[in-house]
């Protein structure tokens, strides 16, 4: 072996040892606790969407709307073979809903979208940077916890909450089902 | 995973049952060809060997019992005896029961409630060779074109070497006094052959995506029918039950089917199986009289149960009758009286109300119970697996003259031939057994009578609507002169004509129920999948004519004066959700989001009704009705609340404070909502 392929040979153990040391260590220690987050524009409005809760982001999804429906209710999109009902996150947070928004996240938790009208970019904070909302603050019945970082403050979009009521809503409605 | 040595052999097993068990019907039915006996014994010897293969020694030593009663009859299959065709159908029955009981391994077994057994037989499902070829073939006929994309890559890296080589001749270096002309005449020569090679790959490239793309489609479309069974794969058990009642019993009875064609989600298939079962066996055990009486009834001695499949918009019917004695009516008042219910009710019973007590369950017309009837569980069944499938089930009956019970079950999968219309930009579907006839129609056609707008087609005035304002999707621009596409829309509700846009065509799509947490439509059964993956709508031939009807009502009543309905409540869902009802009824809407907004806008504006939440932060539902009452200006106007408590103390307060209605809206009913309304606007 010459002197050159045993200097490769050992660079090929350091880079084959970093690499599997990068795996073998756990993610995140020794630093502080983080949670991701999507940074979107709601209305006028910045919000964050806690990344865990969501299940895909889209861009330019066709919806199909459906006639005589709710104002927050957009209509139907396809995602992999998948109908999934698609909700308007402006009327749910209570701005008007004007054209159709761009961008779609799809619920972790249950088959439904939210579409919203801008994302910026992707977020991640420290957990202590999560608070209640205080004072007068933002006080609407779907947001419970607020970003708040020296360079940030969002409300986040309590994802449970808003399925919740639809939900709720579904059960109220199921009674017109079959007519 | 725990492997299952059985998996392929239950398939295979159950197969081969099912071959036989039709085989010998027909047998015994005298329909068989000569070809039907060697063939029975394939059967019967292949099931042999694949029980011995799985080491399933008595399910072998059975197969080979039905070759030993069949062998003799190989040439003269007509001779076979009647009570050799009972043993060969005991010996199938004991397979049967032998294959459903081969355990599963325990990772694969069904957690509890276990799963039914003849469920279990629809989870695999069976696919003709020729669409599995057809499939396979247009798997390769992708990679086909997908191999012609790659020749592609070849041009382009020629292309980009010609590109190259055209910036290179452009460089300053080149640029020298003597060089100017030689090099503008290669670079003219370069640049065109490059021109003529961008344009073949671009017309390459668009062609091989088009193909790919359509292949793909078909595919999908392939794949989706696959996994839906036709009915018929349900008829051979149901032949079987019949032919063993009426045997049982000593009656004369025959099977027949319509509609076995139609495909099905095998779920439904599944769920419906003992459903079935079972109302083919109450035809004839309730239904189907001995000989000596159906013969002194001038009918035939021999009787008929029958089960039809039809598909009628979102739903598909099972009607299963029998041409019998029909309900007895007083053995249902018997019977009810047995059960402790109250006899004046029962002596107020009419005809109807005797077959809706029927339906209800826990009673049976048989004054004796024996191993077929009179339990009162056929129709529990029955009404069970409507239940379970969100479907409905009838009963009409006619003495003398048979029983109809007809189960209609919502579809959740399914294919079907539909018409496909654009209408401002939209692509629909609507069921082409909705579709009478389509016109070609110009503005003058349309005319405007007291009802709204119409058309005169065949002799009848018939409601005409643009699909786009029935979708609302009408940009409300004017169309002039334009011609109209149109259609005319038979449905159980009578007929519209619906103006378009386009006829795109008629195609076969696979169709499937609005998903969960949607909102609901009358006018829409469903979505299928275009050729991009976007969900497209599916309409409803009856919901289509009432909103024609609607439209057109609206259109007449467009200058007399809106009802206006102030609707109360802190939830934006529900104030949206009633909003939309009341607009789509023609109703205007105010909207208040507490009982305090409220009562100022009741003072200030002039409602025909209030229609309030009663659980609100501040002031309930409750008071607001009280203060209205208490208000001279108001008084009058009705108030209906809306709540989830139903408690008897809450609607007698309801009551107590002067609401008209009360609403509970566990069991909203959205025509009964609008039709408390117009009663109390009227």
């Amino acid at each position: 072996m010459s002197g050159a392929e045993a200097g490769l040979g050992r660079t090929a153990s350091e880079l084959k040892r970093a690499f599997d040391q990068s795996f073998a260590e756990l993610p995140g220690t020794g630093e502080q606790q983080v949670r991701d987050f999507l940074a979107i524009r709601v209305g006028a409005d910045g919000y964050a969407i806690d990344l865990a809760e969501v299940a895909g982001l889209f861009a330019d999804k066709p919806v199909t709307r459906l006639p005589n429906a709710a104002p927050e209710f957009l209509g139907i999109a396809g995602f992999r073979g998948i109908v999934i009902p698609v909700y308007d996150l402006r009327v749910l947070l209570g701005y008007p809903a004007k054209e159709m928004p761009r961008w779609l996240v799809t619920a972790a938790a249950m088959p439904v979208a939210f579409a919203f009208d801008v994302f910026h970019r992707h977020l991640r904070i420290s957990t202590q940077a999560v608070a209640k909302p205080e004072g007068a603050d933002f006080t609407h019945q779907h947001v419970r916890q607020v970003l708040r970082a020296p360079d940030i403050a969002r409300p986040i979009v309590d994802m449970a909450s808003i399925l919740t009521a639809i939900k709720n809503q579904a059960q109220y409605g199921a009674a017109r089902k079959g007519q | 995973m725990v492997r299952d040595p059985y998996k392929y052999f239950r398939i295979e097993a159950r197969e081969l049952l099912e071959q036989l068990g039709k085989g010998l019907l027909d047998l015994e039915k005298g329909a068989a060809g000569p070809e039907l006996m060697p063939q029975l014994l394939r059967l019967a010897h292949t099931l042999k060997g694949a029980a011995r293969v799985v080491k399933q020694i008595e399910i072998s030593e059975c197969a080979h019992a039905l070759e030993e009663v069949l062998t003799p009859f190989r040439e003269t299959p007509a001779a076979l005896p009647c009570q050799d065709i009972d043993e060969v159908l005991r010996i199938l029955d004991v397979i049967g029961g032998r294959v459903a009981a081969l355990a599963l391994p325990a990772e694969d077994a069904p957690a509890a409630p276990a799963r039914p057994v003849v469920e279990e037989a629809f989870r695999t499902v069976r696919a003709d060779v020729g669409e599995m070829d057809a499939l396979i073939e247009g798997i390769a006929e992708t990679h086909t074109q997908i191999k012609a994309l790659k020749r592609g890559f070849g041009s382009l890296e020629r292309a980009r070497v010609l590109a190259d080589l055209l910036a290179q001749q452009q460089s300053p270096r080149h640029h020298g006094e003597g060089a100017r002309a030689t090099l503008a005449g290669r670079s003219h020569a370069l640049a065109e052959e490059l021109g003529t090679l961008l344009a073949g790959l671009e017309q390459d490239l668009v062609a091989s995506t088009d193909r790919v793309e359509r292949e793909l489609h078909q595919l999908r479309d392939a794949a989706e029918q696959l996994r839906l069974l036709p009915v018929e794969t349900l008829f051979t058990s149901l032949e079987r039950t019949v032919r063993d009642a009426a045997r049982t019993l000593g009656r004369a009875a025959v099977f027949e089917s319509r509609g076995g064609e139609v495909r099905l989600d095998a779920h439904i298939l599944a769920v419906l199986q003992g459903a079935l079962l079972q109302l083919v066996r109450n035809g004839v055990a309730h239904g189907i009289e001995p000989a000596a009486e159906r013969r002194a009834a001038g009918k035939p001695e021999e009787g008929r149960v029958t089960l039809g499949v039809a598909r009628s918009g979102r739903h598909i019917i099972f009607s299963c009758s029998d041409d019998g004695r029909g309900v007895d009516l007083e053995a249902v008042r018997r019977a009810a009286q047995r059960k402790g219910l109250p006899p004046a009710e029962i002596r107020n019973l009419g005809a109807s109300g005797l077959l809706d007590l029927l339906l209800r369950g826990g009673i049976s017309t048989s004054d004796t119970v024996t191993e077929l009837a009179g339990r009162g569980i056929g129709l529990d069944l029955a009404r069970e697996a409507a239940e379970r499938l969100g479907g409905k089930l009838n009963i009409s009956s006619q003495a003398g003259k048979g029983t109809l019970i007809t189960l209609a079950v919502p579809l959740s999968v399914a294919s079907l031939d539909a018409l496909l219309v654009e209408a401002a930009g939209v692509v629909t579907a609507i069921p082409l057994e909705g579709v009478r006839h389509t016109l070609r129609m110009t503005a003058a056609d349309i005319v405007q009578t007291a009802q709204g707008q119409s058309v005169v087609h065949q002799d009848s005035v018939i409601p005409f609507a643009p699909l786009s304002r029935i979708l609302r999707q009408d940009s409300a621009a004017a169309r002039h002169d334009r011609p109209w596409s149109a259609i005319v829309v038979q449905g159980t509700q009578g007929a519209a004509v619906i103006g378009v846009d386009r006829l795109l065509g008629a195609a076969n799509i696979v169709f499937r129920p609005l998903p969960e947490f949607s909102a609901l439509s009358a006018i829409v059964a469903g979505a299928w999948l275009d050729a991009e993956g976007n969900p497209q709508l599916m309409l409803e031939a009856d919901g289509i004519i009432g909103e024609a009807n609607r439209a057109q009502a609206a259109n007449a009543d467009a200058a007399a004066h809106r009802i206006s309905i102030l609707v109360i409540d802190d939830s934006l869902t529900t104030r949206m959700l009633e909003k939309s009802i009341l607009e789509s009824a023609g109703f205007e809407v105010g909207l208040a989001t507490s009982a305090e907004e409220g009562l100022e806008a009741a003072r200030a504006g002039r409602y025909a009704l209030f229609l309030v939440d009663v659980e609100m932060p501040g002031m309930d539902g409750f008071t607001f009705v009280e203060q209205v009452r208490a208000d001279p200006g108001l008084r009058d106007t009705p108030a209906i609340l809306i709540t989830s408590r139903n408690s008897a103390a809450d609607l007698q307060r309801g009551k107590d404070v002067g609401a008209q209605r009360y609403i509970v809206k566990s069991e909203f009913d959205q025509r009964e909502f609008l039709e408390h309304i117009r009663q109390l606007v009227a």
